[in-house]
């Protein structure tokens, strides 16, 4: 019965966020813009044009690999400030 | 005398010999080996298990009226978990042996059903079924080896359809009073667990049967009255009593001639609540019950009690009665006592109260945590198109080319003014990268090595990859170490050191 009751509190509360918070399924529009039209047609040209000349695929998956590691130091800077082990 | 490595076999001689002359004491002694006092100690308690009732010895033989030793085996293993519903039952008769059988709830009207008869050590298999629809038609009569020590025939009628609120259906031999050419006595239990209909919340967890019979010292044909002289009782647990599955259990019996009363309680711990012992056993004890005396709270499931007889020449004859106790009623049980001792029942209805009470306290519903969970499930399912995480998937459903993001390349067309008025007819040319991109790659991939047939992504591709790594690789290291940082960097560090 305890453990049913806390079950069922984590089922109400987690109920509570996926009912109230809203569905989003595209990117939205800003100031006009339709950003999620737009990224959609520059990611389809590019893989068109990836599809076509393999080594920019291979260039563009290293290039996002390395912007990963710059997002992550700059996260474990944000969150560990000056006794990051990136620096400051 | 021999040493301490000597074979087993001298050892054994050694020792024998040794008990012959009574020193029992030496013999053990001599015995250093380990596996010869396990298998001493195991054999005691082996033997202690024996003899105490808690293992059988043999398999239990029924001796008919004739004469004519029949082993039955009690346990039979559904053969398949098919719909085709496959038995399996073993019996041994004299030739021309007849197990005259019925089903009762025709669970079997158009199904196959495939026996597996077993005489001596040969298994004899066949489909068969019981009732004259498709696909076995023709008869309601089927013989599955007519040869000295098998299972010869089964004989069925069949009373109706199938229904999904039955839990337990009986097989009782057939009323073939007019046979007259059966050499043996022979009954056939079946049971039908129909578990797919159940609610979850009560899982059937064993399957108690008592055969309850007395050979009567002149036979009539007819209902008996007198009391049951012996008992039959038999108990199974745990099979095929999985929710998913249609459960089935069958098992047969040889009996002797005479009056039965047969009755089958399916139980359902709810919830997998497992009935406990009176404390070990020791009120049992007390009042000199079996040891597996055992006490709870259950739900029956359904209880069936049938009445019935079989004849001297080893048919069934008789009628069947009939009685049910309707699904899902709560029964307390105390197991193993049929009395009426008020201190008996309350001794095994306190503790269950108590123990239950606990149990239901910190150990949780099974539905209610896994309905729980399903629900938890599904939101977790819907949380990733929630605000603001269905942005994230979005992006990662764009970039990953999931979505209908494969455009191609914009055309750019350029007019050319053909001569210096601006009358003059104009020209234009339209340069489509698409298609350029295309054909160069497509140009790159027709192009092969002439000796190992490679195209050049194949000779560089892994070229190109690994330098692309070794970058990434070396630009990280030296982000880490700072080598590579400018002087004012570096300069404007060292005030937070």
């Amino acid at each position: 019965m305890i453990i049913s009751t806390i079950l069922d509190l984590i089922t109400f509360f987690v109920s509570i966020i996926t009912h109230l918070l809203p569905t989003v399924t595209t990117l939205p529009n800003i100031a006009g813009f339709n950003i999620d039209s737009a990224l959609v047609s520059g990611v389809g040209q590019l893989n068109q044009f990836t599809n076509a000349f393999w080594p920019i695929a291979d260039m563009l998956f290293a290039f996002f690999a390395l912007v990963s590691y710059y997002i992550l130091k700059k996260i474990a800077i944000l969150i560990l400030g000056s006794r990051s082990p990136a620096g400051n | 005398m021999y040493a301490t490595s000597a074979k087993p076999f001298q050892q054994y001689n050694y020792i024998m010999a040794t008990f012959l002359g009574n020193n029992w004491k030496k013999a053990w002694k001599r015995a250093s080996g380990v596996r010869f006092k396990v298998v001493a100690i195991f054999v005691v308690i082996l033997c202690s298990f024996v003899f105490s009732g808690k293992v059988n010895a043999s398999t239990i033989v029924y001796t008919s009226p004739q004469g004519t030793t029949l082993d039955v085996d009690g346990v039979i293993t559904p053969a398949g978990t098919d719909s085709a519903m496959h038995y399996a039952f073993s019996g041994r008769g004299t030739s021309g042996s007849v197990i005259p059988m019925s089903y009762y709830g025709g669970l079997w009207n158009t199904l196959p059903v495939s026996f597996y008869g077993m005489a001596s050590s040969t298994y004899e298999t066949g489909t068969f079924c019981f009732s004259s629809g498709s696909p076995c038609s023709g008869t309601t009569t089927w013989e599955i080896n007519p040869v000295a020590n098998k299972i010869l025939s089964i004989n069925g009628v069949s009373t109706g359809a199938s229904s999904t609120i039955t839990h337990i259906t009986l097989i009782t031999p057939a009323d073939n009073n007019a046979t007259t050419s059966l050499a043996t006595t022979s009954f056939m239990v079946g049971y039908y667990i129909n578990t797919a209909s159940t609610s979850p919340a009560y899982i059937p967890t064993s399957l108690v049967y008592t055969i309850k019979y007395q050979t009567p010292a002149s036979w009539s044909y007819g209902t008996y009255t007198g009391a049951h002289t012996s008992t039959v009782t038999r108990t199974v647990s745990g099979v095929n009593l999985d929710l998913d599955n249609t459960g089935l259990d069958i098992q047969n019996i040889l009996l002797p001639a005479g009056a039965y009363t047969w009755s089958a309680s399916l139980v359902s711990t709810s919830s997998g609540m497992t009935a406990s012992t009176c404390f070990g056993g020791v009120f049992c004890s007390w009042y000199g019950q079996d040891p597996q005396f055992t006490v709870g709270t259950t739900t029956l499931f359904q209880s069936e009690t049938r009445t019935f007889y079989i004849g001297n020449s080893g048919y069934y004859t008789g009628t069947s009665t009939a009685s049910s106790t309707p699904t899902g009623d709560a029964v307390t049980f105390c197991e193993g006592y049929s009395g009426t001792d008020v201190i008996v029942k309350t001794l095994c209805i306190i503790p269950n109260v108590i123990t239950g009470a606990l149990r239901w306290m910190f150990i949780p519903d099974t539905v209610a945590v896994m309905g729980n969970l399903a629900t938890i499930q599904g939101d977790i399912t819907n949380m990733k198109n929630i605000f603001p995480l269905g942005y994230v998937q979005r992006l990662s459903d764009i970039f990953s080319a999931t979505t209908t993001s494969t455009s191609s390349l914009p055309v750019v067309t350029a007019v050319f003014q053909i001569g210096g008025n601006a009358d003059m007819s104009t020209t234009s040319l339209t340069f489509d990268f698409g298609d350029m991109i295309a054909g160069g790659g497509t140009l790159l991939q027709s192009i092969h090595d002439p000796i190992n047939n490679k195209t050049p992504r194949d000779v560089f591709e892994p070229l190109v990859q690994l330098s692309l790594a070794l970058t990434i690789m070396l630009t990280i290291l030296s982000d880490i170490m700072g080598t590579h940082k400018h002087q004012q960097d570096t300069a404007s560090n060292k005030k937070y050191v």
